[in-house]
């Protein structure tokens, strides 16, 4: 067994990834420099609301300090994505670093691709640390029904006992193990490794170095050991694969890491892949042709742009096996399908590449298919002008993706993707989070630094000033949840002027009410566009800013003014920050997911299907009141967003406050730190100086 | 000619209920209907036949009859039916030779004949009606051999008999009865929705999409003589039965035998306006759902031979299996369905709570295939249950189901259809579903909406499901009862100058509730209405007692219908209700004998709605918070987007009291609800049967639109199920609810500690949590006689749909019977009260 080593020593900038944004460096030396002062008396830094602001300063410091954007392959297993990464990196089946995917079952391990720009392909293997296997044995023991407080010895014996049956060897194909059993396995297979390979699982991960030709004995499952159903091998205890790989078609600040596709038969995957996203600083999502609705890729897509705090730019589509689509389908809804799955997560078209490895695997010596055999994969029509199925011209992003697919089956979309795209905009959206992400330690600082300034002086009764300005917070919060005629009189108002506007622009006279769905759908982008734009405006000035005033009102104690909330004095100045940022129509709450009026004009419009009524069609008269009706609906949903935003902010204020009113005052002597000196240095680091 | 004539009595098919067919003369007409040698103006008229029926001949020879008992003969003459023909006693007879004259035929001439009689003028009309009960076991066996013989009716001959002083006329009556053929299969679909307290048929005829195609089975009327009608509009059947009678079964067959005419029993509302409770079963489908649900209970019944003749003769306690008064009732549901409609219902929709088990869930089936059985005249062994289990075609949750309803005629019946829906609401609308049944409130959140990798699929998928499990109208009619039964102690009090000897209401409402609790025992002692419930042979108080609460709880159910009757245009709603004076009578004796020198005015004794919703209104918001911990929980903090109520729709007869919108209005956390709030009191109790009969013609019949019901909850676990932990002080969560029972079969594995020396543990608890609960509550226990060898492996059993728990040494748990939940029974037959 070889000799684990040491981590070699990071050399180089101490963030190379903020090489090119020296004033978040100069940012992060700041607080850096802080946490020092404060950590001159201990027991400040030992401080709860401190070490929140430490803890997260730290998670931060980490990330910034690797040496590569690490970026995610995600997917489900049946999305090819294996098979993918090897067309990527331009490699045939056994040659490339990930396996394509032949059935064997594998170790649920991630598989880290890291760029060398020299030399011989490396191999790395990362075994777990005690608090992973700690972790993945409670997981899988839940998932298993077994009690996680078992000992080893009790859990391979109830092991034993529910797979009493076939001996191993004697085991069902792979794809036949029903998931319960192979979460037993695997379950098994861990404890008994573990309780041989105990070695191997150390505080610090221990990491070995093997030839690159061994990989895939690290990546399979031993052979099975007849006789003996969980044969252990240290293989079951690996967390990550590493692979130095020397490519010219990788950039050299990016780590492609291979993550097990959701939804094996297994939970060990499902397990290790969402537990890794919080770690990836970029994603491309695979995803089959026919799976936009899958719930895994939906839990993917909503986790990773939570992760990314609204970053969407670092997300990438790669829609899979486009040979899957029907004819029908190709020239009827797909495109629709697909344009409202990235619509739906805020994503553009130029966020996708479109490939499928029928075509890449006809490429020809110029690496092109020739349009007639993409014809008979992709069954698209020769007979128009242009070969791309019309809902896919509709868009530029879509449309280029399509050519590129018929093209040379979108592997050239997708290098370029990797490696011409992905690297900036990652940088890009990595280093605006880790700025928004430093503001908002600064402000909770701020916040902190003189809250601590104060009550160290001797100002008691601050304590109590911040329990009442909870107690206001709280009432707040309540009075939003449970009074729900908060928003009536002036979303009535909204109503109002939007029902004006629909008797201007499509009167109920007798002409209107008699016209026809061909006349309506002529006349309905005019109409969406009109109550569209006068929703915005009239939603803004009668509901938002008076719910946000309303607040304040509550908020605007004098005394309250004294209670430091991030870098605020009184959670009035910090309601108003919050209003401004939150009252612009460009704010973030009313960029995405806001009602509108817009429609899929095709869709609305479309006459009455095969068994459906003819009377089904909407006249002038119908659609009036299906106006009418929008306009209750989308003020309400208007309401109901506005609400969630508020109940946001008022939870945040009141975390804040909640660190200042469990306050103990006793726990804490007397300090040398200059709160002054640290105040005026953070009030310069906070976004709004 | 004399009268000599043939009326076909048409469209008679077997077991179609009593069929009439009327038929009316005037004498000399054009149709037979003649005298030739009667001439005076006012004779005699006899019609008399024969009440056995040749309808074969036996192997010997011999002729084989019939009695004629399913035939009804009556006749009238005279305008509008003036004077109804007499029979043929020896009296009535001389009667009408006294008057007419002439030579009285012999007496042998009626031996074995029926006979109606009468003495008529000549320009009378005459009116005859003939009622043939097809479900009379005679009528089904001549029928069939009418057809066996390749006719294609069955004959009977009436003779008639006319005459004056001098002179007669005989003549002939032929009626043919046909075809008698058994009745084929319904082609439409039929949705059974079996409640505690109500019950719903709707029928779909096929190819129909219009929620305005499904007609509903209207409650029978209490007038034998009508026949059952489906109709579009029509009231919730009553879920109550009378059971008259049984024919006694040999100890080696089953107490109560599948035979449809072995049984006497009545459904609805006739069922229940008996003066006595003898026989009446309430809470049918609660006991048939029960894990004793083949263990008996005794029903007050007699030995009979008719169904309505068992009320008259002396009744005793007769042990019935739980499952049967639901059997029969649903029976009684297929039969009069069958004739309505002259066809029997084949594809069926059962609709079942939402709270259901997997076990409950087979039972219901089992019982509807049963009873369908019986309805049919089927032998009831288990190939035949399993084959007419094939019949129920769709098995949906009523909350689904009554949801589909609601979404239905909101998105498809409105132009434009599913995408003016998807328009509307792009991410779906969350629906909020209040059922406030009999006993039980069913609070759920379904969402409907588009599914994104087909839109042209409608997904229904019930988000959350809550309730309370003992909160429903019921509970309402409870209170109403006890505010009466005080005000009746106090007014006997009051009337014999003891005033005293009972605490005064208080003035403050909230404090009533505890002021009838604590007075209970003194009310009782004025006006008696508790009795032992499982002592059917008790003493006469007993029965008196079960009368009293009888009649009261009626009232209570009267001046509750009446305090939640919505406000006429320009009136006020009733604030108050007062007993009818005709109480008095019903009351009986002892509380008229009470009542002091100058008796008790009953209609002066009144209940307001400020007093009942004094006692309720704790119960109702208690049921609204369960409803807003819904929607915060699932809709608020669900992961991704945080959503909203769009639209509440309240349903079940319990949501006709006022109250309740009064307080989803103030308190229930859905903004704007004056427009998103529907109480569509029509189809309060119909939505869910009208639901799954839409859902199943939907199923049955291609569609450019599909939907898909994405909940099958019978197979989630209603409750979470646990067990406590003593090392960590708190229950540890085994399967949350929700949890799918396909996926429970896999064993858990339970660590059960004896300390050092210490005997191992004999029992081991699994507790319970409902959604209404904070706590966990004992659920099951199993027994290990010889100690529990730790650790215990804890699953499901699918087939016999129970848990089941097995320790180290694989020494199975038996399961401790006291933990059983006891045999349901409605309110007014507790003795609680």
């Amino acid at each position: 067994m070889p000799e684990p080593v040491e981590t070699a020593p990071r050399i180089g900038p101490k963030f190379p990834l903020l090489g090119d944004a020296p004033h978040i460096v100069e940012r992060f030396e700041r607080i850096a420099a802080v946490f020092a002062k404060l950590g001159e008396d201990p027991l400040l830094l030992e401080r709860p609301e401190v070490q929140k602001a430490h803890g997260d300063f730290l998670r931060l410091d980490e990330r910034l300090r690797r040496p590569r954007y690490q970026v995610g392959f995600l997917g489900t297993t049946q999305a090819a994505k294996s098979t993918t990464i090897l067309n990527l990196l331009d490699r045939k089946k056994g040659e490339g670093p990930v396996d394509s995917g032949d059935g064997a079952p594998k170790t649920s391990s991630i598989t880290r691709i890291v760029p060398q720009s020299e030399g011989e392909h490396t191999l790395r293997i990362r075994y777990l640390t005690p608090a992973q296997y700690a972790e993945k044995r409670a997981r899988l023991c839940e998932k298993t029904g077994l009690d996680p407080d078992s000992s080893d010895a009790t859990v391979l014996e109830q092991l034993d006992k529910q797979l009493a049956g076939p001996a191993a060897g004697a085991r069902p194909a792979a794809a036949e193990v029903p998931p319960l059993i192979r979460d037993l396995e695997t379950l098994g297979k861990l404890v008994r490794s573990y309780g041989q390979y105990r070695a191997m699982v150390v505080d610090r991960a221990r990491v070995e170095p093997h030839p690159y030709a061994k990989r895939e004995s690290f990546v399979n499952h031993p052979p099975e050991v007849a006789g003996q159903r969980f044969a252990p091998s240290p293989n079951h205890l690996i967390r990550e694969v590493e692979i130095g790989l020397t490519s010219e078609r990788l950039p050299q600040r990016l780590e492609m890491i291979d993550l097990p596709g959701l939804g094996s038969d297994g939970s060990s995957d499902d397990i290790l892949t969402k537990g890794f996203l919080h770690e990836l600083d970029g994603a491309l999502v695979f995803l089959r042709a026919d799976q936009y609705g899958d719930s895994d890729v939906e839990y993917i897509m909503s986790k990773l742009i939570q992760e990314f705090e609204g970053g969407r730019s670092r997300i990438w589509i790669v829609v899979t096996k486009m040979d899957v689509i029907e004819r029908d389908s190709l020239y009827g809804k797909a495109a629709d399908e697909l344009l409202g799955f990235l619509r739906k997560h805020g994503l553009k078209t130029d966020q996708l590449a479109l490939t499928t490895k029928r075509l890449h695997d006809r490429r020809g010596p110029d690496g092109k298919v020739p349009l007639s055999q993409a014809a008979a994969i992709v069954q698209i029509n020769l007979d128009d002008a242009d070969p791309v199925p019309p809902g896919y011209r509709a868009d530029p992003g879509l449309k280029a993706s399509f050519a590129e697919l018929l093209g040379d089956g979108g592997t050239a979309r997708l290098r370029k993707m990797v490696t011409e795209e992905l690297e900036g905009r990652v940088a890009a959206d990595t280093q605006r989070q880790a700025g928004e992400q430093l503001g908002r330690i600064a402000e909770r600082l701020v916040g902190v630094v003189e809250f601590l300034r104060q009550v160290t002086g001797g100002n008691l009764e601050l304590l109590v000033l911040a329990e009442q300005c909870r107690t206001a917070v709280t009432r707040e919060v309540a009075a939003l949840d449970q009074q729900m005629a908060w928003f009536a009189d002036s979303s009535q108002q909204v109503r109002n002027e939007l029902d004006a506007m629909l008797d201007k622009c499509f009167p109920g006279d007798e002409d209107n009410l008699q016209q026809k769905s061909a006349d309506l759908a002529r006349r309905f982008p005019a109409h969406a566009k009109i109550l569209t734009d006068t929703l915005a405006a009239t939603f803004q000035s009668n509901v938002v800013l008076p719910a946000y005033e309303k607040v304040a009102a509550q908020l605007a104690n004098e005394a309250f003014a004294a209670v430091p909330v991030g870098d605020k004095l009184g959670p009035g100045k910090y309601w108003e920050a919050a209003m401004a940022a939150d009252a612009a129509l460009k704010a973030d709450w009313r960029r995405t997911g806001f009602p509108t009026f817009q429609a899929d004009l095709a869709a609305l419009f479309a006459p009455p299907g095969e068994g459906e009524e003819e009377d089904r069609e909407l006249n002038g008269g119908h659609y009036r009141e299906m106006l009418q009706e929008k306009i209750r609906a989308v003020v309400g949903e208007g309401v109901h967003r506005l609400r969630a935003q508020l109940r946001v902010r008022l939870s945040e204020l009141r975390d804040q406050l909640n660190q200042l009113a469990d306050f103990d005052p006793q726990a804490l002597g007397p300090t040398t730190v200059d709160f002054d000196a640290l105040l005026a240095e953070l009030r310069t680091l906070c976004p709004s100086r | 000619m004399p009268i000599t004539m043939t009326l076909p009595i048409n469209n008679i098919r077997q077991r179609t209920g009593r069929r009439t067919r009327e038929y009316n003369h005037q004498f000399d007409g054009n149709d037979g209907w003649k005298l030739t040698n009667v001439r005076s103006a006012r004779f005699g008229l006899l019609i008399y036949w024969d009440n056995a029926l040749k309808i074969g001949t036996t192997a010997a020879g011999r002729d084989e009859k019939i009695e004629l008992d399913f035939l009804e003969v009556r006749a009238w003459h005279g305008p509008n039916r003036q004077k109804e023909f007499g029979l043929g006693s020896q009296q009535q007879l001389q009667k009408i030779y006294g008057e007419i004259g002439g030579d009285p035929l012999s007496p042998e001439t009626f031996n074995n004949q029926r006979v109606l009689s009468a003495a008529l003028n000549r320009d009378d009309e005459v009116f005859l009606e003939f009622e043939v009960n097809t479900d009379h076991p005679t009528y089904c066996k001549a029928a069939e051999r009418t057809i066996a013989q390749g006719k294609t009716a069955l004959k009977i001959e009436l003779t008639t008999y006319a005459f004056d002083a001098d002179i007669d006329d005989d003549g002939k009556i032929t009626l043919t009865i046909g075809p008698g053929s058994r009745v084929g299969a319904y082609e439409g679909y039929v949705a059974i929705d079996f409640g505690n307290t109500t019950s719903t048929l709707a029928a779909l005829p096929v190819g129909s999409r219009r929620v305005s195609a499904i007609r509903i089975l209207a409650p029978h009327a209490t007038d034998q003589a009508k026949l059952p009608e489906l109709k579009p509009q029509a009231p919730a059947v009553e879920s109550v039965l009378r059971i008259d009678y049984v024919a006694k079964q040999p100890e080696s067959q089953p107490r109560v035998a599948p035979h449809p005419d072995l049984v006497g029993w009545v459904t609805g509302e006739w069922a229940r306006i008996g003066r006595s409770s003898n026989g009446v079963i309430y809470g049918s489908k609660r006991m048939m759902t029960g894990p004793g649900w083949e263990d008996t209970v005794d029903v007050m019944v007699a030995e009979a031979r008719e169904p309505g003749e068992g009320a008259n003769l002396r009744r005793q306690p007769y042990p019935i299996p739980g499952r049967i008064p639901a059997e029969l009732f649903l029976c009684r549901t297929f039969q009069q369905f069958r004739q309505a409609q002259q066809e029997y219902p084949s594809r069926l929709a059962v609709t079942y709570p939402t709270t259901y088990s997997a076990r409950e869930m087979r039972q219901l089936r089992e019982v509807v295939s049963r009873a369908w059985l019986r309805t049919m005249v089927q032998k009831q062994d288990g190939d035949k249950i399993g084959e007419a289990e094939k019949h129920i075609e769709l098995e949906l949750d009523e909350a689904s189901a009554a949801a589909f309803f609601f979404l239905y005629r909101r998105i498809f019946e409105k132009p434009g259809g599913l995408p003016r829906f998807r328009y509307l609401y792009p991410d779906g609308m969350n629906l909020l579903l209040y059922d406030g049944g009999g006993g039980t409130t069913d609070v759920v959140l379904v969402r409907g909406r588009l599914d994104p990798a087909n839109p042209n699929v409608l997904k229904v998928v019930v988000l959350a499901r809550s309730g309370v499990r003992d909160f429903g109208g019921d509970n309402i009619t409870i209170e109403v009862f006890r505010l009466l039964k005080a005000k009746i102690a106090a007014a006997l009090a009051k009337s014999r100058g003891e005033s005293k000897a009972l605490d005064a209401l208080p003035q403050d409402p909230t404090k009533w509730a505890a002021y009838l609790d604590a007075n209970a025992d003194k009310f009782d002692k004025w006006v008696p209405t508790r009795f032992d419930a499982d002592n059917w042979v008790g003493g006469a108080d007993q029965q008196r007692n079960r009368d009293h609460t009888w009649t009261l709880w009626m009232c209570a159910e009267d001046l509750k219908k009446v305090l939640g009757t919505p406000a006429a245009p320009g009136k006020p709603p009733p604030s108050e209700a007062a007993l009818p004076s005709s109480i008095a009578g019903k009351l009986g004796e002892f509380l008229t004998k009470s009542a002091g020198k100058d008796g008790l005015k009953f209609e002066q004794i009144k209940v307001s709605r400020a007093e009942i919703d004094a006692l309720i209104r704790p119960r109702v918001l208690h049921s609204i918070e369960l409803c807003n911990r819904l929607i915060q929980q699932r809709l608020w903090l669900a992961k991704g987007d945080p959503q909203e109520v769009h639209w509440v729709v309240a349903a079940g007869n319990a949501t006709r009291y006022p109250l309740f919108e009064e307080l989803f209005a103030k308190h229930l956390y859905v903004p704007f609800f004056a427009d998103r709030f529907l109480h569509d009191t029509e189809n309060c109790k119909h939505a869910v049967a009208k639901g799954a009969v839409l859902a199943l013609g939907w199923d049955k019949e291609a569609r450019s639109v599909g939907i898909d019901f994405d909940s099958n909850l019978a197979d989630q676990l209603p409750f979470t199920i646990g067990v406590f932990n003593q090392q960590h002080d708190a229950v540890r969560v085994l399967y949350p609810e929700g949890s799918r029972y396909s996926k429970m079969t896999s064993p858990l594995y339970i660590e059960v500690v004896t300390g050092k020396g210490e005997k191992p543990a004999e029992y081991l608890i699994l507790e319970r949590r409902w959604p209404d609960e904070e706590k966990f509550n004992k659920f099951l226990t199993f027994r290990f006689k010889d100690g529990i060898a730790s650790p215990v492996k804890v699953s499901y059993d699918p087939d016999t749909a129970q848990f089941v728990a097995q320790d180290h040494n694989d020494a199975d748990g038996e399961l401790v019977e006291g933990d059983r939940e006891k045999a349901y029974r409605p309110p007014p037959q507790r003795g609680d009260l």
